[in-house]
């Protein structure tokens, strides 16, 4: 039992690290790009062309990190909610096995 | 086959449907347009969701079936459901407000779903405390009965959109467009939270069997005493 809570463990930890690694790269469409261009040059009609590139790509790097970073805490949320609660009833039962064993040799 | 071997087999299936539904929700299903890389928490926020209500609903049914029975075992397993339930519960509602503070800038609502959720959730805390706080037959009864009139709660979260309404939530006649591999995807979530929540309320039950077992143990023991003494 304690085998395969161990295999699960670490697989679905190994699985949260694979899927988050392969998330993280994952680029900005070029309408994306375009609208949010379109969009700082609507706020500041004097900015140049490369000016206005420069801040939007500022600004969408900065979103998609905060998208990252809350896809990540709802995974670690996830995996570490059902890990402690396997390792938790994990230990219960062995300390319920040992009382059993315990009391069966007292009698 | 074994009870330890039983559990040896989920916790392969429930590894190896991880894997695979992590492989498509991250590299195979592709960036949802709108809500961008946070949507892709939805998959399993959605197969935690799914795992709850089951677990919810088989704390009903083997609460009924303790009353009528008076089988410990069912009230073993309906204690174990409840007790995995509430971890997925939590599960939804945090993972809930991640998604909510990325989508809607704020880390809590109080609209139909969201509250109908927490209160749920707070009625399956009191079902686990009045468990942990008794025992004996007065435990078993009374938390079959408690676990009977929780699940009323089920419905109403689970149509709660459809009778109150909400601007942030999708209704359930609102089918989402989804990509076939986006579906999958889902699919994959769900099946993977639901094998974990079997292979937990099996332990979790095990080990409520188990203190059964030291209870009569112990019982049988100060009963040599009585009669030795």
């Amino acid at each position: 039992m304690r085998a395969s809570v161990a295999v699960l463990a670490v697989v679905a930890f190994a699985c949260g690290a694979y899927g988050l690694m392969s998330a993280i790269p994952v680029g900005v469409s070029a309408q994306e790009a375009r609208d949010e261009i379109e969009t700082v040059m609507a706020g500041t009609p004097d900015a140049s062309l490369d000016a206005a590139v420069a801040q939007a790509v500022a600004y969408l790097e900065a979103e998609q990190s905060r998208r990252v970073r809350f896809l990540f805490m709802g995974y670690v949320v996830i995996w570490a909610a059902l890990g402690v609660y396997m390792v938790s009833v994990a230990r219960r039962q062995g300390r319920i096995e040992a009382e059993i064993a315990r009391l069966k040799d007292a009698a | 086959m074994t009870s330890s071997r039983i559990n040896a087999a989920l916790g392969l299936l429930t590894a190896a449907l991880v894997l695979v539904g992590a492989t498509f929700v991250f590299v195979v299903a592709p960036i949802e347009v709108q809500m961008r890389e946070i949507q892709k928490i939805f998959y399993f926020h959605v197969g935690a969701a799914w795992s709850m209500f089951v677990a919810f609903t088989v704390t009903a049914v083997f609460g009924i079936v303790y009353l009528v029975r008076r089988n410990p075992r069912a009230d073993a397993i309906a204690g174990a459901s409840a007790a995995v339930g509430w971890i997925y519960a939590a599960i939804v509602l945090l993972t809930g407000m991640l998604w909510a503070r990325s989508a809607w800038n704020t880390w809590w609502n109080w609209e139909p779903r969201l509250t109908s959720m927490l209160v749920l959730w707070l009625m399956y805390a009191g079902y686990l405390l009045f468990r942990s706080t008794t025992s004996g037959d007065a435990r078993r009864t009374y938390s079959s009965v408690f676990g009977i009139f929780a699940f009323v709660m089920v419905p109403i979260v689970y149509f709660s959109i459809k009778i109150w309404g909400s601007v942030l939530h999708p209704t359930t006649k609102t089918k989402w467009a989804l990509d076939n591999r986006m579906y999958y995807g889902m699919v994959l979530g769900t099946l993977a939270m639901s094998a974990a929540y079997v292979l937990l309320t099996r332990l979790r039950a095990d080990v409520e069997i188990a203190e059964q077992e030291v209870a009569a143990l112990r019982q049988e023991q100060l009963f040599g005493e009585d009669t030795g003494g």
